[in-house]
């Protein structure tokens, strides 16, 4: 096959074409086109579409221009081509006057690789022959002057609804435009609901389950000792029975107060927040700490360079700290002294804590139902309480952060808090 | 009337199991009570007896809530022991949760024959030896 010309073959071809770039310089013309339009190849490459066609200055009504622009944004923006209604433009003679003419035009986009438009094509058809025949015929034909006007009256109208529909369709554009934003809007709205919902069916959920397992258990333990007591005849088993009566209220005084605090963390959520150095605040956590620190032989690394700072209500995050190097000193391996390692770091809109040991782990497998549960422990140790994790988990919540861990068994853990929405 | 020989109680509460103990000693219905406060202990001695048939429960109640290993991680361990015992054993969940959620997951375990929600009263107890 011989290689075709294409530059000859689009010269010549029987039509109209300009080919314009995104930024409306006409880079192709067909020779028909710069015939019909009276300009020269050689002056108008290169140039603006718009310095080669202006709006006729002797028209005032004149939207050519304006129309044009619109329907080429339109192709665009929307990557599809845009046929105009018959449009009034007029043309520049070499003589600078202006010539009336009438087109129906066609924009359409022609696009690269990438799936980015290279350049649009811009066809016309020139109708004002058409239009100005139509009106000899009528002429020669219609003796009736009235008959004339009205024609002459519908061809404005045709022009001027066919402006109409335009308007209308860019008018239905924006509309469209408009709407699809106000659902995506809505979209979003209804999606960060949804996660909300999610988060406090999982609160309630946990809440149900504090009621049933971790209040109940002691209200049995009192029903069933006052019912003993009650039967029991011999009073130093009955005084056996009260002194368990104690421990059983206490129980539930203690589990009932943690509740009330982890459902003021989770109500109180306007507490404010100021700009706090963790170093400063580890160093209080580290004095607090310190008998149980010597005792362990304990040693502290803390490299807090790469984010000093938080912004957090400052009881939280003595809690927060407080809680998870109690925690590492408590769970240490009888096996090796505890070192404790505390670090900071940033990350998109958050600064993220690690309190990593190298104690005696959790099994996470065994354990990921119950890890911040009230009252959970997983050692058998005298101390184990499971108070800090639980109440740690509301306080990181209550500001809606999140707390998780990785753990070995034996070799150790490292607890991650994110304190969110940092614009320190 | 039933009786049984040893009778295990899986439970961290020690007030409850100090009851508990109490009510069923009071029938006479268990020569032996053998109580762990969690999971794994339990198991533990399970796999230790597990070929001495006359050690080996006849029933258990199991708690659900406990640490180290709870009632669930006990029953996934429980299963796989199974097989090994030569003998029949009935087990019930025994805890103070009324949530649904717990009675769902319970019905889950075919080797689980009842939820008993605490306390246990002796009439329950006895009627329980009765059915066994």
């Amino acid at each position: 096959m011989p290689k075709i010309d294409y530059q000859a073959v689009f010269n010549k071809v029987p039509g109209l074409y300009l080919i314009l770039l995104t930024d409306l310089t006409i880079v192709e013309v067909s020779e028909a086109y710069a015939k019909a339009t009276m300009t020269k190849r050689s002056e108008i490459i290169g140039k603006n579409l718009f310095e080669i066609f202006p709006d006729n200055p002797e028209d005032s009504t004149a939207d050519g221009v304006a129309n044009l622009r619109g329907s080429l944004n339109f192709v665009l923006r929307n990557k599809t081509a845009h046929t105009m209604a018959v449009q009034k433009y007029d043309i520049r003679k070499p003589n600078g006057k202006f010539e009336i003419r009438y087109w129906s035009p066609l924009n359409k986009p022609v696009f690269d690789s990438n799936n980015d438009i290279a350049y649009i094509i811009h066809r016309v058809e020139d109708v004002t022959d058409f239009i100005r025949l139509e009106d000899e015929r009528i002429q020669n034909q219609l003796l009736s002057s009235e008959l004339q006007v009205r024609l002459k009256e519908m061809e404005i109208e045709i022009i001027k609804r066919s402006r109409e529909i335009q308007q209308m369709n860019a008018q239905l554009e924006q509309k469209v435009t408009e709407r699809t934003n106000h659902l995506k809007e809505a979209n979003e709205t209804i999606k960060k609901n949804i996660a909300i919902l999610t988060t406090q069916k999982k609160q309630l959920e946990d809440f149900c389950n504090i009621i049933s397992h971790n209040l109940r258990a002691p209200l049995v333990n009192i029903s069933m000792l006052v019912e003993m007591i009650a039967e029991d005849s011999d009073e130093e088993e009955k005084r056996g029975l009260v002194e368990k009566l104690n421990i059983a209220s206490q129980n539930l005084n203690e589990v009932f107060n943690e509740l009330v605090e982890s459902i003021q963390i989770s109500q109180d959520t306007e507490i404010p927040s100021k700009k706090l150095a963790l170093e400063t605040y580890l160093q209080k956590t580290i004095s607090g700490l310190q008998g149980q620190i010597n005792k362990t032989k304990a040693t502290i690394e803390v490299h807090f360079d790469l984010a000093p700072h938080v912004h957090y209500p400052p009881k939280y995050l003595y809690s927060i700290l407080h809680n998870l190097v109690s925690n590492s000193l408590k769970y240490h391996s009888p096996n090796r002294e505890p070192i404790i390692k505390i670090t900071s770091k940033k990350t998109a809109n958050s600064i993220i804590l690690a309190v990593s040991d190298n104690g005696l782990g959790i099994d996470l497998k065994k354990n990921k139902d119950n890890l911040f549960k009230i009252r959970k422990v997983f050692h058998s140790h005298p101390d184990a309480k499971g108070f800090g994790l639980f109440i740690t988990k509301s306080q990181v919540e209550a500001m809606n952060g999140k707390i998780w861990l990785e753990s070995t068994p034996d070799v150790g853990t490292t607890f991650f808090v994110e304190f969110k929405n940092q614009k320190i | 009337m039933n009786s049984v020989k040893n009778l295990l109680l899986i439970d961290d509460d020690e007030i409850f199991t100090f009851m508990t103990k109490k009510i069923i000693e009071r029938t006479n219905l268990a020569e032996q009570i053998k109580i762990f406060e969690n999971g794994k202990d339990a198991i533990t001695f399970l796999e230790s007896v597990a070929h001495k048939t006359a050690l080996l429960p006849e029933i258990i109640f199991l708690d659900i809530s406990m640490p180290i290993l709870d009632g669930w991680g006990f029953l996934e361990e429980y299963i796989q022991l199974k097989p090994k015992f030569g003998k029949k054993i009935t087990l019930y969940i025994i805890s103070s949760s009324v949530s649904p959620r717990d009675h769902e997951r319970a019905k889950t375990y075919s080797d689980v024959s009842d939820f008993i929600i605490k306390p246990m009263s002796k009439e329950k107890f006895i009627d329980i030896i009765k059915n066994l």
